[in-house]
């Protein structure tokens, strides 16, 4: 027993172990810190665009024998929603591998992750940021496209009297629009509020292979005047 | 360095004594090395020599982590955390569980804990050991662990979480079930 300390030492040196330097513990506590910040940062831009496609989405729009529920599982944004949950449950797992973080019950730590992110969200949502990162992601990240896309589909029912697409041209007198199962429509109407590669939803009838348009609207109802660079030429 | 003069300096005194010469590491050594291999011993259960073994572990992890001692922590549970994680690595290791040590568990620990737990009743001190020890063997790990370190290490509940690394309610939750687990098992051992 008493050469137990003699033994560690000489083991110590014998191997030249050395203490770890100061700066190595610092380093790994500022890249937990880092990664935490970060995912509250990507939380609140998931929440900020869920913000923005939950109050911007068109609920209001009548499409009569449309089931709330289809109408639910198409405007709610899921993508959204599940990367602001891995978000905070990459700061909750985070968090906890912080010096202190262990003090606080699992509970706590994804509740005030969840609810920075949301206030956050709704700062940054103010700011617009929202809006322009969704239409980042539709114009330009195929999988968001193409999954936005499949639950654009469930609106495209022209017999029944609506469709739903992008903006492909804006003319003076009219737009064309192409649906989401890819089929192009000319639609007569007034053409100031609308800008290339924005979502719109239609309302109407079919008279013969022509689908006659009542209503037009944005699916998301844009928070501010769209980018110039979206507008038709004058 | 005069024994007295040891004797007299805090934890982190000694920790910066040992950064600044790997010598004076062995003062840290001598201050903790049998309350560790006895805690080792107690969750553990391994034998006087593998329990040696890893106290050397133990150490030499101390000392090649000196300076990331967080000193809003008491050095006791600093280093009382990395005993238990060698034991939890060493367990996983050997796929080996750990097993309660009646080696350790002294008459005057038995004596204290069985006061503790109101359980005394005039049996012989050395049945009532043993009993204790029975019951301890059948608690779930993380009960045994936290009654140890409660009972017999007389640990506060701040640095028992800060040994498991548990939130300090969590703690309170897991000795009040495991009082009430000991109770049940206590009982139920006495009637067989």
């Amino acid at each position: 027993m008493n050469n137990i300390g003699q033994e560690i030492l000489d083991k110590i040196k014998e191997q030249n172990i050395q203490p770890k330097k100061r700066w190595e513990f610092l380093f790994k506590d500022y890249v937990i810190w880092l990664v935490f910040v970060l995912a509250i940062v990507l939380g609140s831009l998931a929440s900020s665009v869920t913000i923005f496609m939950v109050r911007h989405a068109a609920w209001s729009a009548h499409i009569p024998n449309f089931h709330p529920l289809k109408r639910l599982l198409v405007n709610l944004p899921f993508f959204w929603l599940l990367s602001l949950t891995l978000f905070s449950i990459l700061a909750w797992y985070d968090f906890k591998n912080t010096k202190r973080g262990y003090k606080y019950h699992p509970f706590v730590i994804v509740i005030f992750s969840v609810v920075l992110s949301i206030i956050m969200g709704a700062i940054i949502y103010g700011a617009g940021v929202g809006e322009r990162l969704e239409d980042i992601f539709f114009r330009r990240v195929p999988f968001y496209h193409q999954m936005f896309s499949r639950g654009g589909r469930m609106f495209v029912e022209p017999d029944k009297g609506h469709l739903a697409g992008v903006v492909k041209s804006v003319e003076a007198n009219y737009v064309t629009v192409e649906d989401f199962r890819g089929k192009l429509w000319q639609i007569n109407t007034s053409t100031d509020q609308f800008y290339l590669g924005q979502r719109v939803i239609l309302f109407g009838y079919m008279d013969d292979n022509n689908f006659v348009c009542d209503s037009i609207m944005p699916w998301l109802r844009p928070i501010g005047p769209p980018p110039p660079r979206f507008l038709p030429p004058q | 360095m005069s024994n007295q003069n040891i004797a007299d300096k805090s934890d982190l005194e000694l920790v910066q004594l040992a950064l600044a010469d790997q010598e004076d590491f062995l003062y840290l050594v001598n201050r903790y090395e049998s309350k560790l291999l006895k805690f080792i011993r107690r969750i553990s259960g391994l034998s006087l020599e593998d329990s040696q073994d890893l106290l050397q572990d133990v150490f030499i992890k101390v000392y090649q982590n000196l300076n990331g001692f967080d000193q809003s922590l008491k050095f006791s549970s600093w280093i009382y955390r990395i005993a238990r994680n060698q034991v939890i690595s060493n367990y996983r290791k050997n796929r080996s569980r750990p097993q309660l040590s009646l080696f350790d568990l002294d008459l005057e620990s038995s004596e204290q804990l069985a006061s503790d737990f109101d359980i005394s009743q005039g049996i012989d001190q050395n049945i009532m050991r043993q009993k204790i020890v029975d019951v301890l063997r059948h608690l779930d790990k993380k009960y045994q662990e936290a009654i140890i370190l409660k009972y017999l290490e007389d640990k506060s509940y701040e640095e028992i979480s800060d040994i498991i690394k548990k939130p300090v309610s969590t703690v309170g939750t897991l000795l009040s079930r495991g009082k009430n687990a000991f109770y049940q098992e206590f009982k139920k051992q006495k009637y067989e």
